[in-house]
């Protein structure tokens, strides 16, 4: 019987493609050359660094070719590698407490309201949780996926864009902050962040004047790391790809590399049942393929109570003050900062250090892969989320992760779960919602 | 259908044609010229002084940069990847990365990117018994022709090629398996002897070994697209004795 060569079934793949054998119009991360890496890095028949020379190699083959795409990728790998400190390198540093402090305060503004939620000090920055509305135009329900925007300067929502705000403490030390986030005309969500931060310990904030007091003690929350239970690391890498949709795009097709892979390397055989329950998902969340043959209902927890309670939109609505970090985990740390609800499911702000794996340094690179993020309630209910917008350098990095599907407006307890390779972190939350202003009603 | 190579060792670019094309340097059309195995720079008596000259006068003379790259890459198993798998396998629509001089060489013209490729592939065949680390390369660089040739010369675009890299004496080989694949027993040594050389389909027919003792004359092995039985074919280059 042949050994299996790893690398020469990757070279093979690639020599494929380059004869035009697999479709490259996808998105920059929908490869099937990469899935094939990554499949046979998970199973550990490849080196990282190897399995990285090949796509490097391939990719630059491809863009010689005219692929755009490829220009891209390869592009971006010269950025990285340019400006990235190698992996090995990338210790992470330990994230800082932050201090949050629920307000709940409604500021009235001469064309609506700012409604102050929480406040993020830190020694590095000042953030504030907002809802803006206009008394212009009706309040329009918010949803999940609503496009981000950063503007500066404008006076608010209704008036032709988000708001410039002075913050000073009780230090009189004064700055601008921006505001940052989404909605629509009529209402915005999002945070104002300072160009510079306040006094971490100040007993009050203002907002073009208007006193903000912060006082309230942080809730306490019981944080903790699990090593994930022994598992084959053929099934493992599966039901991460399914659980990643950013890096998987909605493509059940782009299974079929991985699936080939991990069975050429005899890391599970073709009949495997799991290749159609792992299809099943990503043709559930996002289609692109054939109907499976077997549904929902046959899936192992958590999808198939996942993908049940899929387009509900009864979920609570409201914000959390949270400031949780994590020990490091996988060699990794995150801190949970806000958590934001809305009908159709939740977002939360996080930090991570050394990143939250996202954008296209990720994409275009083997070495670390993203976090996965899982929760669950206290009704036996499970949510997944995946990585909203970030925005970060070198080692750090800050985001959201947005969560489906609605919470259960009767769970009282959440459970988070950012979960790497081999341990994951719990950070346990009490769902308490602060009682609705007159304007949230 | 197999048969055994005859080819007699003689230099490996024997009978490979000159190839030329030129470069803008120092302001001027300049030429490069490959033939009998290097790489030279016609307008440029003495490269070794003007490369002086140049490192003095920090100035870059473009005839030495692509001397220099081309002595850098003449073994880097990355051309074989780059490179074209064939006539069909063209390269230069993409914009090439910075500091990579190897896109550089891969874009020049007149047939230089081929005769580079031919150089690398003729250095790791010289070490083929050597070699162990790189076996995957290899063997991908001449899966990735072999297989741009044979589905262009049946007009089947999808077929499924296995190929079995065999040692350069040993029986060589294209069969159809019972599910219409096709099996390919060939040396990583046919990338120059046959490949480099053009001769991968000639007069309709694949060719498995080619062979000469002066590079005029040549004995190739080759298969009707039925892949039975071996016919032996005899090229003969203008003004061969």
């Amino acid at each position: 019987m042949s050994v299996f060569d790893a690398e020469l079934y990757l070279r093979l793949a690639g020599e494929r493609a380059l004869l035009g054998e697999h479709d490259h119009n996808g998105a920059p991360h929908d490869s099937p050359l990469t899935a094939a890496a990554r499949a046979l890095v998970a199973v550990d028949a490849i080196a990282t660094s190897q399995a990285q020379q090949v796509l490097d190699d391939y990719e630059l083959a491809l863009m010689l070719r005219g692929q755009e795409r490829m220009r891209h990728r390869v592009m971006r790998r010269q950025v990285m590698r340019r400006h990235q400190r190698p992996p090995e390198e990338q210790a992470p540093t330990q994230l800082q407490s932050r201090r949050i402090v629920s307000c709940d305060r409604v500021i009235q503004q001469p064309d609506g309201t700012m409604h102050v939620h929480h406040v993020i000090l830190g020694e590095d920055l000042t953030k504030i949780a907002v809802t803006l509305r206009s008394t212009q135009t009706s309040a329009p329900r918010r949803r999940r996926g609503s496009a981000r925007m950063m503007m500066r300067g404008g006076p608010g929502p209704g008036r032709g864009g988000p708001p410039r705000v002075t913050l000073t403490d009780d230090r009189g030390a004064s700055t601008q902050a921006h505001f940052s986030g989404s909605g629509s005309d009529s209402e915005l969500r999002g945070s104002l962040q300072a160009d510079q931060p306040l006094a971490e310990d100040t007993r009050w904030i203002e907002l073009d004047g208007q006193r903000v007091e912060l006082v309230g003690e942080q809730p306490e929350i019981e944080v903790s790391i699990e090593q994930l239970p022994d598992e084959d690391l053929a099934r493992r890498h599966l039901w991460r790809l399914a659980a990643s949709p950013n890096r998987f795009m909605g493509s059940a097709a782009l299974l079929t590399p991985a699936r080939d892979a991990l069975v050429a390397a005899g890391a599970l055989p073709a009949d495997d049942p799991i290749f159609e329950d792992v299809r099943t998902v990503l043709v559930a969340m996002h289609g692109g393929g054939p109907a499976p043959s077997s549904g929902a209902g046959k899936l192992p927890e958590p999808w198939r109570s996942l993908l049940a309670r899929r387009g509900v939109e009864t979920g609570p609505t409201g914000t959390l003050a949270i400031g949780a970090v994590t020990p490091t985990f996988d060699g990794t740390s995150v801190a949970l900062l806000g958590l934001e609800a809305t009908e159709d499911g939740f977002e939360l702000e996080v930090e991570a250090t050394p990143g939250l794996g996202g954008g296209v340094f990720s994409e275009a690179s083997l070495e670390r892969d993203q976090l996965v993020w899982w929760a669950s309630d206290d009704r036996g209910n499970h949510y997944l989320g995946h990585l909203n917008g970030w925005s970060g350098s070198d080692g750090y990095a800050t985001g959201s992760i947005e969560f489906w599907p609605a919470l259960d407006p009767a769970a009282t307890q959440l459970a988070v779960r950012p979960t790497a390779e081999r341990s994951r972190a719990v950070i346990r939350l009490a769902l308490s919602w602060p009682e609705p202003t007159e304007q949230d009603t | 259908m197999s048969a055994t190579s005859t080819a007699t060792r003689g230099p490996w670019w024997l009978g490979l044609a000159v190839a030329q094309t030129s470069v803008t340097c120092e302001g001027a059309t300049h030429r490069l010229r490959w033939e009998r195995g290097e790489l030279r720079a016609l307008d440029h008596d003495d490269a070794e002084a003007e490369r002086t000259l140049a490192a003095l006068g920090d100035r870059r003379c473009a005839c030495i940069d692509m001397l220099d790259a081309w002595a850098r890459h003449a073994s880097d198993l990355r051309v074989l990847v780059l490179a074209s798998r064939g006539p069909a396998d063209r390269l230069g629509a993409g914009e090439s990365p910075e500091e990579d001089d190897l896109a550089a060489l891969l874009g020049l013209g007149g047939s230089l990117p081929e005769r580079l490729a031919a150089t690398v592939g003729a250095a790791w065949a010289e070490r083929m018994s050597e070699t162990t680390a790189e076996r995957a390369q290899l063997e991908a660089a001449l899966y990735g022709r072999v297989t741009a040739a044979v589905r262009s010369w049946l007009g089947e675009f999808g077929l499924e090629i296995e190929l079995r890299m065999v040692g350069e004496d040993e029986p060589r080989a294209l069969t159809r398996d019972e599910d219409g694949r096709l099996q390919v027993e060939l040396p990583f040594a046919w990338l120059i002897e046959v490949f480099a050389r053009g001769l991968a389909i000639t007069w309709g027919r694949f060719c498995l070994a080619a062979a000469s003792t002066d590079g005029q004359r040549w004995t190739l092995t080759t298969l009707t697209p039925e892949l039975a039985p071996a016919q032996t074919i005899t090229v003969e280059l203008p003004g061969a004795k």
